[in-house]
């Protein structure tokens, strides 16, 4: 590739001549050759190889990649503005339009989101109880059975009977 | 002067049988059209036992003997239909799994409708792929499944075990993009923040429409895709395989989806434009991705001639995450070569049957 310029229309136009020198130098084996399709074949895919290289190059540069944004940016500026007329229109008939739906789905998403939000709050204060819930009755076991040991200790007999006298005193 | 003469009418003559040759072949073009007409999409039997939305989860049966415990679940992009790793008895990849005794499954997206736009990859890898998994696992009653994503379903695979890692035994990956910081493919250049505007683009069109996709993916080779495959199938109309093969390959690429619009927002915005996923950044919802969170056996599939998604885009992968047990494997095809070539179904399928059976707990009752 030579030197390139500012100008991305003259960028291409060397890209293109280029591409045409190429082509006939890929194709220069087949003149005074001995005429047979294989002969033709060879010259197409040399062709078709210098096409494809001079594709990829193209499709690299910077020139085309200028014009890929100029061409979408041109084409979503029409869209856009055939829209905004179609939404006058669509105001007027009170019809719903996409960007109508496209609203209530954004509300119905914040709400989810509210709503998913609270549910992690729940669930993290629920989490936070249950641990402190936990610790109580531990500590609720823990104080129990110092209770039934001094019990226990005081009387000279253990849990056993001790749990046996409030079955009894059950029945 | 007589010699020229010669080899002038030598040309003429040459030229005159080949054109004869090429009268011959397109007098053959009606039947080739009628052929086109009766493609077969998916070789191997399966069944529907899950729907959701679009969503179908297809079961192949197989002959009904599962020689492994841990399903396997193969998950397609978004962008094309699932049936190309399904797509000729010889030329089949969920076949190598189903006769080596694998219970498998497959996830067809469906095509997104306008209904669909608003739809996230939240939505997709919290929300689909994991009531999907959940149902695999209730199914066969194992704790865990082996994931296989082709393509965007790889992404998709790689983030689903990120976040759910507790689900998920192994990860096969068949050329997912990962890093998106290459500038190897064209893809990578045309959707640079510089020259692509993803967000007026979505903001307009809502779903990504699928001759947009179709396009970008032929203009990657345009020469290849619009002159040198019709003349190749012009030359080797007589070939009864190679027909086949090509209506049914071509049937497939025609056979775009369009993508949700916010997916495609997220996937060229946060990975194509902004690489979150590689620096543990990239947010689903309302949980970030961190790769390093995933700490499965992961087997990474690459084709090192790959134009959609380059080497450099799945390579890293493996660098990327938790796993010890790791294993790459480059096949020197392109992206769909990966899954039908002939190589891949001679070389690289039999391999990764070998490591996902490694890695499986056997059924009860098998040998």
């Amino acid at each position: 590739m030579g030197s390139e310029t500012n100008d991305p229309f003259s960028n291409l136009t060397r890209m293109w001549l280029e591409l045409a020198a190429s082509a006939m130098q890929a194709w220069q084996p087949s003149v005074g050759g001995t005429a047979s399709p294989e002969m033709f074949r060879k010259g197409r895919s040399d062709l078709m190889q210098v096409w494809s290289d001079w594709c990829e190059e193209l499709l690299r540069s910077p020139a085309f990649l200028e014009a890929q944004k100029q061409c979408m940016s041109g084409s979503l500026a029409f869209r856009k503005q055939f829209r905004v007329n179609l939404r006058k229109v669509q105001r007027e008939l009170q019809t719903a339009g996409r960007e109508d739906i496209g609203a209530l789905v954004a509300t119905v998403q914040r709400s989810q989101r509210r709503v998913l939000d609270q549910l992690e709050e729940t669930s993290e204060r629920l989490q936070a109880l249950q641990s402190k819930l936990d610790c109580l009755s531990e500590r609720i076991e823990r104080f129990m059975g110092l209770e039934d040991g001094a019990s226990g200790r005081a009387d000279g007999d253990g849990n056993g009977a001790k749990k046996k006298r409030r079955h009894e005193a059950k029945d | 002067m007589f010699n020229g003469g010669n080899v002038w009418i030598e040309t003429q003559k040459a030229l005159l049988d080949e054109w004869m040759a090429n009268a011959r072949r397109a007098a053959g073009l009606p039947r080739i059209a009628a052929q086109a007409q009766r493609v077969r999409k998916g070789a191997t039997p399966s069944e529907v036992v899950y729907e959701e939305d679009h969503l179908k989860l297809l079961h192949y049966p197989g002959n009904g003997q599962v020689k492994y415990e841990t399903p396997l679940l193969f998950v397609f992009a978004l962008v094309n239909r699932p049936y190309i790793l399904d797509i000729l008895p010889n030329k089949s990849v969920v076949s190598h799994f189903v006769k080596a005794g694998f219970d498998t499954y497959l996830v067809d997206w469906g095509a997104a409708t306008e209904a669909d736009r608003h739809l996230t990859l939240d939505d997709y890898v919290n929300g689909y792929l994991r009531n999907v998994v959940r149902y695999v696992r209730k199914r066969r009653g194992a704790a865990k499944v082996s994931l296989l994503g082709y393509c965007m379903g790889g992404t998709m695979s790689a983030m689903f075990t990120a976040l759910h890692q507790e689900y998920v035994k192994n990860l096969v990956l068949l050329a997912a993009g990962i890093d998106f910081s290459t500038r190897e493919g064209l893809l990578n250049l045309w959707s640079d923040a510089k020259a692509f505007d993803v967000d007026a683009f979505v903001d307009d069109v809502g779903n990504c429409p699928a001759d947009f996709l179709q396009s970008c993916f032929l203009m990657l080779s345009p020469v290849r895709n619009l002159l040198g495959k019709p003349v190749s199938l012009l030359e080797r109309m007589d070939d009864a395989k190679f027909v086949e093969e090509y209506l049914t390959m071509e049937t497939w690429i025609n056979d775009n989806v369009a993508v949700p619009g916010e997916v495609f927002r997220e996937f060229v915005k946060h990975l194509y434009q902004q690489d979150l996923l590689v620096k543990n950044r990239m947010q689903v919802g309302r949980h970030v991705v961190d790769l390093r969170r995933i700490t499965c056996p992961v087997l990474n599939l690459l084709a090192t001639q790959d134009t959609l998604v380059p080497p450099a885009q799945s390579a890293p992968f493996t660098e990327l995450v938790g796993s010890e047990d790791v294993k790459t494997i480059e096949l020197a095809t392109g992206h769909i070569g990966l899954a039908m070539g002939s190589a891949a179904q001679r070389e690289l399928w039999p391999q990764a049957v070998a490591w996902l059976a490694q890695r499986s707990n056997p059924a009860n009752g098998s040998k």
